[in-house]
């Protein structure tokens, strides 16, 4: 049954979608800026993983040249008279830029690459035997395996290469990269650090959520301070204060050895103790904040009626209050190890080599080796790590939990 | 077991209780609570009955004097050996436990065996016409539900004495009724002693054995619901409990517990002297208006002409406002078939007796 008939339905559906365009029109500008600098800079360097862009536009008439070969024998001479004319076609950075790219697959393809573009061919001999002649290595069929593998417009070597793999005749294998970065076990380790960091906040800042939220007068307010003090304070100069904290001839040491407890300086700082220290300094306030506001809204009702019905205090603690603050507790650890897989500044400064993150690497390719397709895996499979953690969470506790803490 | 009605189960001697060390909020507190019976604490927010609960159950201790329950003293009893059950007004269930979870709770945290508990749980359920629910979590119960596990709780580890701090307060008002009724049922079925913290002076008529009236940190009056009604103590319990005419003015004779008023509009009447009064002396009368009887009666000692000001229909009463030379009374006279409701501009005589008319020292307002 229609009430009211078409007209009222339609009334009804316009004023409906008048305050969606008025909400839309007030989000707008959010909308634009989050798309503009987050959404599509994401994408585009997303795609990078998997753009293959360096070979795929220079070498248009090879990989229409290495279609018709059949992959069993060294590909006729019309492939080896199309990569010597994509080849010598472009710029000498371009070809440098394709011998780099070609070289992650096979080492020695950029110098391959950067001789066959100086070297002269007699046009009136076949191709073929010239480049051979110039490099033995033009004879291998290794070297055109890897040309037609990675000629495409997409190639899953850098997703593979952060995992430590790599594609081989057709197969899915182990790398065999001279470079020894494993990064399987950057991973394991910027997640064995964040879980430690994680677990420490827990241990450290459940008291003092506890405290902050029962202590009242001038005694909570102070202590409330020094809690959010760090938080004001950034990153970089909390980072820094911990180097003049522990370092050799740093306060702490001089003030132990003073009072007599060691007699050597600790190591405390260059170390894995030293990115401990530091992060979870750097991230408590993400644990102790939400806990705390759970903590305020804790029904001390329901402690006093455990009470009474005989539970003692750890009981009471048990079936009373940790129930309550449990979802607290969740939200506070769930930000703090999201936040910390994603650490950059803080181990660079206080770690040494071997306590470096996955940030560190993904910044060592962007900036250092400008290897930006293994950058983009690597920091992909970062994000779908964090997003795996709040998936796993959001399944588990439901996803009000995570904003609100409740 | 039938509990001897004389034993004192509760007592409270000379306990005075202040939060921030100059105002009472509790003073000079004596009070005995017999075994099996059911007594209200009644007062208005801040007269102290809540705080008086709080250090009976031990979250809160007495700033002097003592509590001794069972002739044993509590000063150093924890809460959770006080084998008090207590029933929130916010019914503190525990959300994340089933109603069978809930009121297990205090079987368990006392270790008793699992066929024990599952038997004590079931017949609580039935206590409390809950059966069938005891699966359910809390937040899938109805407010009255939620009220009838909380009793189970507090009942089920057969506790010597179980408070209740205003339970009913957040219930309609049909369903307030009927657990007031069903909470005076269990009462007497269990034989438990209840101490019952209310500000709603109906539930504590309706409920108690005898009522405390709680004012300013004092008890003002403790006696049984028809004693706190027909003889309060002062002008402050009558006010507090049931509805009153309250007239002012000063003595002017007195002879045998009986004195003479002379109100300020210049009217005199007699009136009962529970108290000591003397000649001269600001009183305050304080009167039912169910005695106000409209009409002329003989055994009547004050008579007066008033003016209806206003009639107010109520199904089974009329609630009249009687202008009396420049003073307003209340009257409520039945709907019954011998008795006309005057109309509202009428000119009548009204009439009350002086022991329905109490007069006390004036000078008590608060």
């Amino acid at each position: 049954m229609e009430i009211g008939g078409p007209e009222l339905t339609r009334a009804l559906r316009a004023s409906r979608r008048r305050q969606q365009v008025g909400a839309l029109t007030l989000v707008a500008p959010a909308l634009i800026f989050l798309i503009a600098v987050f959404a599509i800079p994401l994408a585009l360097f997303t795609f990078r993983s998997v753009d293959n862009a360096e070979t795929w536009s220079v070498l248009p008439l090879t990989r229409s040249a290495l279609s018709n070969w059949d992959g069993k024998d060294l590909p006729p001479e019309t492939v080896y008279a199309a990569l010597a004319t994509d080849v010598q076609a472009i710029e000498r950075s371009a070809a440098a830029t394709l011998g780099r790219r070609l070289n992650y697959s096979e080492p020695g393809m950029r110098s391959l690459i950067i001789s066959l573009h100086g070297l002269k061919l007699d046009p009136a001999r076949p191709v073929a035997a010239q480049m051979i002649a110039a490099n033995v290595r033009w004879g291998e069929h290794r070297i055109w395996q890897v040309i037609d593998s990675e000629s495409g417009r997409l190639t899953p070597y850098y997703a593979l290469r952060a995992l430590d793999l790599q594609l081989a005749d057709g197969r899915i294998v182990a790398s065999s990269s001279e470079d020894s970065a494993t990064f399987r076990s950057i991973f394991a380790r910027t997640f064995w650090i964040s879980g430690i960091v994680t677990l420490l906040c827990l241990i450290i800042g459940f008291p003092v959520a506890y405290v902050l939220a029962t202590a009242k007068g001038w005694f909570g307010r102070i202590l409330f301070i020094s809690i959010l003090l760090p938080f004001w304070t950034s990153v970089l100069v909390r980072s820094m204060s911990w180097i003049l904290l522990l370092q050799q001839n740093g306060i702490l040491n001089r003030f132990l050895i003073d009072i007599g407890l060691i007699n050597a300086p600790l190591t405390l700082i260059y170390n894995r103790t030293g990115v401990y220290i530091a992060m979870v300094h750097v991230l408590l306030p993400l644990f102790v904040l939400p806990l705390y506001g759970v903590m305020l809204k804790v029904d001390r009702a329901l402690l006093r009626a455990a009470a009474s019905l005989g539970a003692r205090p750890l009981a009471v603690f048990r079936h009373a209050y940790l129930p309550q603050v449990i979802p607290g507790v969740m939200a506070g650890l769930v930000l703090v190890f999201v936040t910390a897989i994603g650490f950059y500044i803080t181990p660079v400064l206080v770690g040494g080599g071997g306590d470096q993150m996955i940030s560190y690497f993904v910044a060592f390719y962007t900036n250092a080796s400008v290897n930006w397709g293994l950058a983009a895996a690597l920091g992909t499979l970062l994000l779908l790590a964090t997003l795996l953690c709040l998936g796993v969470f959001r399944w588990a506790f439901g996803s009000a939990t995570m904003v609100t803490g409740r | 077991m039938k509990p001897n009605a004389d034993e004192i189960l509760v007592r409270f001697n000379g306990v005075n209780k202040s939060y921030d060390g100059s105002n009472l909020v509790v003073s000079d507190l004596n009070l005995e609570v017999r075994r099996g019976e059911f007594l209200s604490l009644l007062g208005a927010s801040g007269s102290g009955k809540t705080t008086t609960l709080m250090m009976l159950a031990g979250f809160e201790r007495p700033s002097s004097g003592a509590i001794e329950l069972g002739g044993k003293p509590l000063d150093n009893v924890p809460p959770w050996q006080r084998d008090i059950g207590i029933v929130f007004q916010s019914y503190a269930l525990f959300p994340h436990m089933t109603v069978a979870d809930n009121i297990a709770f205090p079987l368990k945290q006392r270790r008793r065996s699992a066929a024990e508990i599952d038997e004590r749980v079931k017949a609580m359920l039935a206590l409390v016409k809950l059966e069938g629910m005891a699966d359910r979590l809390p937040a899938q119960l109805s407010g009255g539900q939620q009220q009838r596990v909380a009793l189970a709780r507090a009942l089920v580890f057969d506790p010597a004495l179980v408070l209740m701090d205003e339970p009913l307060g957040a219930l309609d008002k049909r369903l307030r009724e009927h657990m007031q009724l069903e909470l005076k049922r269990i009462h007497e079925r269990l034989g438990v002693t209840i101490v019952y913290v209310t500000h709603d002076q109906g539930e504590a008529l309706v409920m108690s054995d005898r009522v405390a009236v709680f004012a300013g940190g004092r008890i003002r009056q403790l006696a049984s619901p028809t004693e706190l009604y027909e003889r309060p103590a002062d002008a402050l319990v009558a006010d507090f409990v049931g509805e009153n005419n309250r007239l002012e003015g000063k003595v002017t004779k007195i002879a045998e517990g009986h004195c003479q008023v002379t109100l300020g509009n210049g009217l005199v009447v007699t009136a009962m002297a529970p108290q000591p009064l003397d000649p001269g002396q600001s009183v305050v009368l304080a009167l039912r208006p169910e005695r106000v009887v409209v009409g002329a009666v003989e055994s009547a000692e004050n008579h007066q002409t008033a003016i209806v000001a206003s009639v107010v229909y109520l199904g089974d009463h009329a609630r009249l406002e009687l202008a009396v030379g420049g003073l307003t009374l209340v009257a409520k006279v039945p709907n019954d078939a011998r008795y006309r409701a005057p109309q509202a501009g009428e000119r009548v005589t009204i009439a009350w007796r002086s022991e329905d008319c109490r007069a006390f020292a004036g000078n008590d307002r608060n």
